[in-house]
């Protein structure tokens, strides 16, 4: 016997609509809402209605209040996910070397599966981020350009099209961005390494935009690789310097410095 | 954990099942390639008493039982590797499967053929890793995971399938008159 056909309530079909949202990556985490007058002018609803669909998803742990009462994109895999990593990563030295070998497997497949079915605008996407990495380069702001870098492997990830992968690196980008793996500034001041980096994103940039799965993924796993052995470069060279340092400080004036990684 | 927001954000779109198994696929191949090059003694030997926990089970005809033993196994492929970052996403990825997100895993264990066939995947998965035969490793994982995707979209239509049989059984329930016995399946 089929079931009875009856209209699905208003709230729930804006649930669906924005957990759709938030599940493709559409709706960013951190993201901030338009006020609810807007929103319910925006989806033609009440605004008790639009509250109650607001409510569902904020108890859904999908939504959040911040403050001024605005309603802010939550990150689905949330700190449940990245507290106990950064907690590891502190714990455990040798923990970056894991998390680019971890990068270097997911960067190549992703980077592959981009070339093999990005879309026409995923393309243009991962273009405009290359072009604003350039920018950043250009006019020397290491800041702006680890954020433009940042931005172009997201870029990357979304045009992989794989949804469970996209909030996995989300999140771990994200927890690159609070420099919780390695300090990445200290990686970008090193002489040479910044145009280097350069270089290889626009090779991960050409193959996928060219639509070359193979190039897309060796480009990518190069990339991560050259990052990791600048790390133990840098985490060497610190080595070094604390043992000089060390050599100083038996007169007892100089502090060691910290370890690279940090 | 009770409410795991991801967890119910992924089981309202079903499917996100098949990107969670290829995202799968492309760790596992490189995890147990990993494993295979890294792997203790004492590990080789964990891995083994896994095994057998997967081919107790089997013999025993316990889907349940296989189920976690099988999911004990691919943990312990993982610790080999010895990536701390990799263990620690991947043990969440297992989460979403033992709180069963994406399909019943034990649906899939139902099937006396899909149940052979994944015993057969991860003897061939040991043998490689207890080798220290990277390559063949790699495509011994990646042939379990094309495996479940395959078994999984087969268990989709079945259900589907068997929507359409009842139906054309019972009638649609949308005529006038009931279908008498002789025209029915009877």
């Amino acid at each position: 016997m089929p079931a009875s056909i009856r209209p699905t309530k208003l709230a729930d079909t804006i649930v669906d609509r924005l957990e759709t949202l938030i599940l493709e990556g559409s709706l960013r985490p951190g993201e901030r809402l338009l006020p609810e007058r807007e929103l319910a002018l925006k989806f033609d609803v009440s605004r008790p209605t639009l509250r109650e669909a607001l409510g569902k998803l904020t108890d859904r742990g999908l939504l959040y209040s911040g403050r001024g009462g605005a309603t802010h994109v939550a990150s689905p895999l949330g700190e449940d996910f990245t507290l106990p990593l950064a907690d590891l990563l502190h714990r455990q030295p040798g923990s970056t070397a894991d998390y680019l070998e971890f990068r270097a497997i997911v960067e190549g497949s992703a980077s592959y599966l981009a070339a093999l079915r990005g879309s026409d605008v995923d393309r243009e996407l991962i273009h405009a981020g290359f072009l604003k990495m350039e920018a950043a380069h250009q006019q020397d702001d290491p800041t702006e350009e680890a954020e433009a870098d940042a931005d172009f492997h997201i870029a990357v990830y979304e045009a992989s099209h794989n949804v469970v992968m996209l909030h996995f690196m989300r999140s771990l980008s994200d927890m690159l961005r609070d420099e919780v793996f390695y300090n990445r500034g200290r990686l970008y001041q090193r002489q040479g390494v910044r145009e280097l980096l350069l270089a290889q994103h626009r090779a991960v940039h050409d193959a996928v935009v060219a639509g070359d799965p193979h190039g897309a993924r060796a480009a990518a796993e190069a990339h991560i690789h050259f990052t990791r052995e600048a790390l133990l470069e840098i985490a060497a060279a610190d080595a070094r310097l604390e043992v000089s340092l060390r050599r100083l400080a038996s007169d007892g004036e100089v502090r060691p410095q910290g370890d690279a990684w940090q | 954990m009770s409410t795991d927001t991801f967890a119910n954000l992924l089981r309202s779109h079903a499917d996100s099942a098949y990107d969670y198994l290829e995202f799968r696929r492309l760790l596992a191949g490189q995890a147990s390639a990993l494993a295979a090059e890294r792997a203790t003694p004492e590990e080789i030997d964990q891995l083994r008493v896994k095994l057998q926990a997967i081919e107790t089970a089997h013999a025993l005809d316990d889907p349940a039982q296989e189920v976690t033993a099988d999911i004990e196994f691919h943990l312990a492929i993982y610790h080999a590797t010895h990536n701390v970052v990799m263990v620690h996403i991947i043990t969440r990825l297992f989460d979403l499967l033992r709180q069963g997100v994406f399909f019943d895993r034990s649906d899939l264990y139902l099937r006396r053929g899909v149940r052979d066939g994944f015993l057969r995947q991860h003897q061939a998965l040991f043998r490689a890793v207890a080798a220290g035969d990277a390559a063949t490793a790699r495509q011994a994982a990646e042939n379990h995971l094309d495996s479940t995707v395959e078994a999984l979209r087969e268990a989709q239509r079945a259900d589907q399938r068997r929507e359409i049989s009842l139906r054309r059984r019972d009638g649609s329930g949308l005529v006038a008159k009931a279908r008498r016995k002789e025209e029915g399946v009877g």
